[in-house]
């Protein structure tokens, strides 16, 4: 009675539109009046991939993993060599 | 008009379509709703009728703020404008292209990681001298690059030697996220990717296929280069800028590493 490759084809039709229309998530537009300028902010709610990286104390040494990279003739100069 | 859109932290694209009249210069931010200085994209489109602006966002905030204005009137709320309307903002998945990145590179994993959380945050963090977790990398986030007690017109530089990487927090508080990611990835590659360090044209574009692969908007990319380039139009410049422009726009069609 039904086509078993029709209905296969309907099948991932069906499927496909649901992926997309699933992937497509319209936002309800919601008017900010004023933005806030005294908004405190912590990073401490940030999720871990995102908060800010370690920072060094004032007297704290370079790691000692920042090994001269290229020790050759040309680096030994006195004056760093410094790439913009 | 400024629209608030809840982000929570994902990687998306969002959409946002705006009709005018007649030809308008339409400017589009997106900023982070609670970080300071930190912006998403700052970009402008000349617009008659429909358009749609994409906003790649590889990284984003719990909530952002879209503003969006017709730049001859100002940043009007909605109703006092009838110049533009804003019709919709969608939120879709990211477009990535991953397997252009070496990511079993451990220095290009750790530096990702390590840019990503340094570009996001920049503008509420201080001056000083951050390291990434595993202590490979160093980012001296300086209020200006001076060389000799003279201020330097480049917004960061790294020591080819050491690969510590200076940057001009002047510089880098009105960079949206995608440009100081795209200035990170060119100097982490003079160092870290490139045959010849010195090469110019090969960071830019083994920094480019990291940023382009992340999903990162190529208007950005094209925006800090063009930028940095005014700087100094020099006929080297022209022809960076040429090949960078040319790497972008067949970006989609490459599929080899770039760098070993």
């Amino acid at each position: 009675m039904f086509d078993k490759e029709k209905l296969i084809y309907v099948g991932a039709g069906i499927l496909i539109f649901l992926v997309v229309i699933n992937s497509t998530r319209k936002v309800v537009l919601k008017e900010v009046v004023q933005e806030s300028s005294t908004k405190s902010f912590s990073s401490s709610s940030l999720p871990f991939q995102l908060r800010p990286p370690s920072k060094l104390d004032e007297n704290q040494p370079l790691p000692s993993k920042m090994l001269k990279k290229n020790l050759s003739f040309n680096s030994m100069s006195i004056k760093p060599r410094l790439d913009t | 008009m400024i629209f608030n859109v809840p982000t929570r932290f994902e990687e998306l694209t969002l959409l946002v379509k705006v009709y005018t009249h007649k030809p308008e210069k339409i400017r589009l931010k997106v900023v982070d709703a609670n970080q300071p200085n930190t912006t998403f994209t700052d970009r402008y489109k000349t617009i008659d009728g429909e358009s749609i602006f994409f906003v790649r966002m590889p990284v984003s905030g719990n909530d952002v703020n879209v503003i969006v204005y017709n730049e001859a009137n100002g940043n009007l709320p909605v109703g006092q404008d009838n110049s533009i309307i804003v019709d919709s903002i969608t939120k879709e998945p990211l477009d990535k292209k991953l397997d252009v990145i070496d990511f079993a590179n451990p220095q290009v994993r750790s530096f990702v990681n390590f840019a990503t959380r340094f570009c996001y945050n920049a503008g509420s963090m201080p001056s000083g001298t951050y390291v990434s977790d595993d202590k490979q990398f160093v980012i001296k986030f300086l209020p200006i690059i001076e060389d000799g007690g003279v201020e330097q017109t480049t917004p960061a530089r790294i020591d080819i030697d050491y690969g510590i990487i200076e940057v001009s927090k002047k510089f880098f508080l009105d960079y949206t996220i995608p440009n100081r990611m795209a200035i990170f990835l060119h100097e982490f590659s003079h160092v870290y990717l490139n045959d010849n360090v010195d090469d110019e044209v090969e960071a830019d574009l083994n920094g480019l296929l990291i940023y382009l692969g992340l999903g990162y908007p190529r208007i950005e990319a094209f925006e800090v280069f063009a930028v940095t380039f005014m700087d100094s139009p020099t006929e080297q410049n022209k022809t960076r800028f040429d090949k960078i422009k040319n790497f972008i726009e067949n970006f989609e069609s490459y599929n080899t590493f770039m760098y070993e």
